[in-house]
C-alpha cells in the first residue's frame, strides 16, 4: 500500500471516528444548547 | 341544556361547568366560567367536535366535553347600549402612530411599583445575572418575542404548543441577562406536559422577573394568566403583542389607566415587527434589578356577591401564612391555590389534620354564600376584575378584519361539504409539489451533482494511484452510502417547507379539528393527523412533528403508528420488483402495498387502544388561531435549521454506518478482500445466511434478499442497490414466484425503519422504545408477509 492510500485511509477513519465521537459525546447537552444527543438534555431538559 | 345542544349560531350564557379534575380546571382557565357568553359557531364536517367562541377566540371542543357544561338562554346587553358604551371609551383614543413612540408614565425608575413602605429597595439581584421568564398563553407569539430578544433562532409557527421546551438566550445588549422562553400556558394550574414544565421553572427557579406576553387582540383571556403571575408577587412587566393588529382594527388600550389598575408597567409592542420590545427590555432590566413586584396582588372585591370569596380568600391567607413562608410559596397564590384544590401547593404547605380541615369549613361557607364551587368561584373573580379592567381601559375594534377573514376561509376548509375534499386536495398538492415537482427536481440535481462528484474522485483516486481497497472504500463505502443519503435532502427540506406553510398560515389547527373523530376511534386525538401524514413522506420529521402533541401516551401510540405510512424511501423497492414481476399491474400493486400498510396501522392502534395504551386520548380542546401569511424568515429560517440537521446526521452516523458495512461487505472473517463474484464470502453474506432459514417460510430464503433487507436498515434505498449489485447477470424472475415477491414487497413495506428514523425515535421517545419499535416492525412485518404468503400459495 502506497503512501498516499494510507494518508488517505487515516483522514476517512479520523473523520469517521471524530463524527462518530460528537455524535455520541454526552456532555449533558443538546444539539440546540451544544450539540450531542443524550437522554434528557441538562442544558434544556429537551429528549 | 347543555352546550351540547346548541345550534349552529346560538348564544347562550355558561350556567355550570360540570367534569372534574384537570379538564374542568382548564376549562375554567379557558375562560368557560358561569355567567359567560359562548356562541356556536359550527359543528366538525364529521359532526365532532365543535367550534365555539368565547371571550373573543375561538375554541374546539369535543361533544361529549361539552355535554358537561350547562348553559342557559344567553340575556344579551342590548346593542344601543353596547354602541354608547364602546363610543363612550372611544373618544378618549390617542392618535395613531408607531407603537412604543414617546414616553407613559409607566416606567419603573419612577418608583411607580414600589412598595411604600420598602422603597427602591436596591436587592443583590442589582449586581448578580438576571433571569426571566417569558410567560404567555399558547400562540401569542413569545418565541417571536424571544428572537428579537437574543436575536436567536426559534421556529415559531402559528400553531398552538410549537414551544415544547424551554430555550435560553441572552438579551441583546444585556450580557447579564437572561431570558428563558417557555411552553405556552393558560394559567398556573397545569393541564398538559409542556405546561407542567412552565409552573414548575416560575415556582421553583425563582426568576428575578418575568415579562408576561400578551395577545391584545384576545386580552380578556390572556390576562387570566397575568392575574395568577402577579399573585406570585415576582416583578413583572406586561407586554401587549400584536397591538398593530388591533390599531388597524381600530382597536386601543388605554396603557396608563391599564398600568393604574394593574399595578404593574404595561407596554404595547409588536414582537413581530420589533416595535416596542427595547421599551419591555429597560423595564425589565428596572423591575428586576430593583426587585419591583406589582403594586396590586389582590383582585377579590369585598361588595361583589356579599364579599364571599374576598372574605374566604383573606381568611385563608391569614391561616396559612406561616406555612406559606417555610414553603417559600408568595401567601396570597398560595391561598388562591388551596382554594382550587392544587395538591403541589397542598403538599408544599404542609398543613395539620386540624388546619386542613378549618380551611375546609371556610372554603364550604364561601360555596355557598357564593352560589358556585371553589374552582368555579375562583376562576370568577379572576375575570370579573379582568372585565373591570377591560371595561376601562380596552377599546375592542368594531370589527376583526383577521377574524373576520379566517371565518370566510374556514366557509370552504372547514365546510361540512368541503372540508374533507379541500383537506386531500391540499395534501394531494404537497406530495405531488414535494415528489414530483420541486422535491423531484431538486433531487435529480443533488444525484448528478452527486454522481459527478463521485465521477471526479473516482478519476482522481485512480490517478493517485490509491490502493484497491481504499479506492472501494471511498467510493462504495463512504460515496455511495452518505451520498444516497445525501439525495432524499431535498424531499425531507421541500415537506418541510410546506408543512411549515401549512402550520405558519394556521391550517394545522384545523386539519386537527376535521379529522378528530376519526383518529379518536383509534385511541388518537386530531393532532396525530399531522405527523402521520408527514410519515407518508418520510418517517424522520414525521417522528419529529409528533412533538406537538399534547400527551406521553398520544406521542407514543402516533410513533408506533408513523413506520406502518410506508415512506418514499421504499417506492424503488415498489417500483423494482413491480417492474420485474407486475409490469402490467405496477400501479396496482403499489396501491395494494400503501393500503395494506394503513390498515395494518389501524388494526395496530386498535389492538394497543385496547391493551397497552387503554384510555382516551386526551381532550380536544384547542384554540384556532385567526389564518395569517407565514413569515417569509421564519420559513428560510427552519429550512436552514433542517437541513444543517440533515446534513450532520448524514455527516455522522451515516458516514459511520457506511463505513461498516462497506467493510462487512468487502471482506471475510480473515480480512481478505472478496472479489465480487464471490459476494457470498463475505462477512455480511455469512451473517445474513444465518438469518436465512427464518425467511424460508416466505419462500425467499436467499441470502443475496437477507442481505438486501440487512443493508436496508442503513436506508430503503440500499436495498435496490444491493440486490441490483447481488443479481448481477442474474434475472431475479428466475429465482422467485410472484407470490414470494409480493410477500417480499409485504415485508418491506412493514419491517424496522431505516437508520435515521430509529436515530429519532430514539432523540425522541429513548432507547427502550427504539428496540420495541425495532424487533415489533419486524415481527409485524415477518408475520403479515407469512400469511400473504400462505394464502397466494392457496390461490
Amino acid at each position: 500500500m502506497n503512501i498516499q492510500s494510507i494518508i488517505l485511509l487515516a483522514a476517512v477513519l479520523a473523520f469517521a471516528a471524530f463524527s462518530l465521537y460528537r455524535y455520541l459525546r454526552r456532555g449533558g447537552k443538546c444539539s440546540r444548547c451544544s450539540g450531542c444527543c443524550s437522554e434528557e438534555c441538562s442544558g434544556c431538559s429537551q429528549r | 341544556m347543555t352546550l351540547r345542544e346548541l345550534s349552529k349560531g346560538q348564544t347562550v350564557t355558561i350556567l355550570k361547568v360540570g367534569g372534574e379534575g384537570a379538564l374542568r380546571q382548564h376549562f375554567l382557565d379557558m375562560g368557560m366560567i358561569p355567567g359567560t357568553q359562548v356562541t356556536l359557531q359550527k359543528y366538525a364536517p364529521l359532526g365532532d367536535p365543535m367550534e365555539l367562541s368565547i371571550q373573543g377566540y375561538t375554541l374546539t371542543v369535543r361533544l361529549a366535553d361539552a355535554e358537561k357544561i350547562e348553559v342557559a338562554p344567553s340575556l344579551n346587553p342590548s346593542p344601543e347600549e353596547e354602541e354608547n358604551e364602546q363610543k363612550q371609551r372611544k373618544k378618549n383614543i390617542p392618535p395613531r402612530g408607531e407603537i412604543g413612540e414617546g414616553l407613559h408614565p409607566g416606567f419603573g425608575e419612577e418608583g411607580r411599583y414600589h412598595e411604600e413602605d420598602a422603597f427602591h429597595p436596591i436587592s443583590s439581584a442589582k449586581k448578580g445575572h438576571l433571569t426571566f421568564a417569558l410567560v404567555g398563553n399558547q400562540n401569542c407569539g413569545k418565541t417571536t418575542l424571544f428572537n428579537q430578544l437574543t436575536g436567536s433562532r426559534q421556529h415559531v409557527g402559528n400553531f398552538p404548543g410549537v414551544t415544547i421546551e424551554r430555550k435560553d438566550g441572552n438579551i441583546k445588549g444585556f450580557p447579564e441577562a437572561t431570558v428563558i422562553d417557555l411552553p405556552g400556558i393558560y394559567s398556573l394550574s397545569p393541564y398538559t406536559s409542556e405546561e407542567v414544565i412552565s409552573r414548575r421553572f416560575i415556582l421553583e427557579d425563582n426568576p428575578s422577573g418575568i415579562i408576561n406576553i400578551v395577545d391584545a387582540t384576545n386580552i380578556e383571556r390572556n390576562l387570566y394568566l397575568t392575574i395568577q403571575l402577579m399573585e406570585l408577587d415576582v416583578p413583572i412587566v406586561l407586554a401587549l403583542n400584536m397591538m398593530d393588529e388591533v390599531r388597524n382594527n381600530g382597536g386601543t388600550v388605554h396603557i396608563n389607566q391599564m398600568e393604574e389598575m394593574l399595578g404593574i408597567p404595561v407596554v404595547p409592542i409588536s414582537a413581530m415587527k420589533n416595535e416596542g420590545v427595547d421599551e419591555v427590555v429597560r423595564h425589565a432590566i428596572h423591575v428586576a434589578r430593583y426587585q419591583e413586584g406589582p403594586a396590586r396582588r389582590d383582585f377579590c372585591c369585598p361588595t361583589e356577591h356579599g364579599g364571599a370569596v374576598h372574605r374566604c380568600m383573606h381568611a385563608i391567607m391569614h391561616f396559612i401564612e406561616d406555612h406559606a413562608h417555610a414553603a417559600h410559596l408568595p401567601v396570597r397564590f398560595a391561598a388562591s391555590k388551596l382554594i382550587e384544590g392544587d395538591q403541589y401547593v397542598t403538599e408544599a404547605l404542609r398543613l395539620t389534620q386540624n388546619e386542613q380541615e378549618t380551611i375546609e369549613h371556610i372554603i364550604c361557607q364561601m360555596e355557598e354564600e357564593r352560589g358556585l364551587d371553589r374552582r368555579a368561584a375562583i376562576a370568577d373573580m379572576r375575570f370579573r376584575y379582568i372585565l373591570k379592567v377591560c371595561r376601562q381601559a380596552v377599546v375592542h375594534p368594531e370589527e376583526n378584519k383577521e377574524q373576520r377573514r379566517s371565518r370566510r376561509i374556514d366557509k370552504v376548509l372547514t365546510g361540512r361539504y368541503t372540508a374533507i375534499p379541500s383537506f386531500l386536495l391540499i395534501m394531494a398538492t404537497v406530495f405531488y409539489l414535494t415528489f414530483n415537482v420541486v422535491g423531484a427536481w431538486l433531487q435529480d440535481l443533488f444525484q448528478e451533482g452527486i454522481d459527478r462528484f463521485t465521477e471526479l474522485t473516482d478519476a482522481l483516486l485512480t490517478q493517485w494511484n490509491i490502493a484497491p481497497p481504499i479506492h472501494s472504500l471511498i467510493i462504495d463505502g463512504v460515496y455511495s452510502g452518505v451520498g444516497t443519503v445525501l439525495v432524499f435532502m431535498p424531499l425531507i427540506v421541500c415537506l418541510f417547507f410546506f408543512l411549515s406553510m401549512l402550520e405558519d398560515t394556521g391550517y394545522m389547527a384545523r386539519i386537527a379539528f376535521v379529522m378528530d373523530r376519526l383518529l379518536r376511534l383509534l385511541g388518537l386525538s386530531g393532532r396525530s393527523i399531522v405527523p402521520l401524514l408527514v410519515g407518508l413522506g418520510c418517517s424522520v420529521p414525521a417522528v419529529m412533528a409528533s412533538r406537538t402533541l399534547p400527551s406521553e401516551r398520544d406521542r407514543k401510540l402516533t410513533v408506533l403508528l408513523i413506520p406502518f405510512m410506508s415512506c418514499t424511501a421504499k417506492i424503488p423497492i415498489y417500483a423494482f420488483f413491480s417492474a420485474a414481476f407486475f409490469p402490467k399491474h405496477a400501479a396496482w400493486v403499489m396501491m395494494s402495498l400503501y393500503v395494506i400498510g394503513i390498515v395494518m396501522g389501524i388494526v395496530l392502534a386498535l389492538v394497543l387502544k385496547w391493551t397497552w395504551f387503554k384510555g382516551e386520548a386526551v381532550p380536544f380542546v384547542m384554540e384556532l388561531p385567526n389564518y395569517r401569511m407565514p413569515v417569509l424568515k421564519n420559513v428560510w429560517q427552519l429550512l436552514w435549521e433542517k437541513s444543517k440537521g440533515f446534513l450532520t446526521q448524514a455527516f455522522t452516523v451515516i458516514f459511520f454506518a457506511s463505513i461498516i458495512i462497506w467493510l462487512l461487505q468487502t471482506f471475510d472473517f480473515h480480512l481478505r478482500m472478496v472479489p465480487a463474484e464471490e459476494a457470498s464470502r463475505s462477512m455480511l453474506a455469512q451473517i445474513s445466511s444465518l438469518v436465512v432459514p427464518v425467511f424460508e417460510p416466505l419462500g425467499c430464503g436467499d441470502w443475496r434478499v437477507v442481505t438486501s433487507l440487512v443493508s436496508g436498515l442503513l436506508a430503503k434505498e440500499v436495498v435496490v442497490s444491493t440486490l441490483s449489485t447481488l443479481f448481477a447477470g442474474v434475472a431475479i424472475t428466475e429465482v422467485f414466484t410472484p407470490g414470494v415477491a409480493y410477500s417480499l414487497l409485504v415485508f418491506c413495506l412493514l419491517y424496522t425503519p431505516c437508520m435515521a428514523a430509529m436515530a429519532t425515535i430514539r432523540r425522541e421517545l429513548g432507547t427502550r422504545w427504539m428496540f420495541i419499535i425495532m424487533f415489533g416492525q419486524c415481527c409485524i412485518a415477518w408475520l403479515v408477509a407469512f400469511i400473504v404468503h400462505t394464502i397466494i400459495s392457496m390461490l
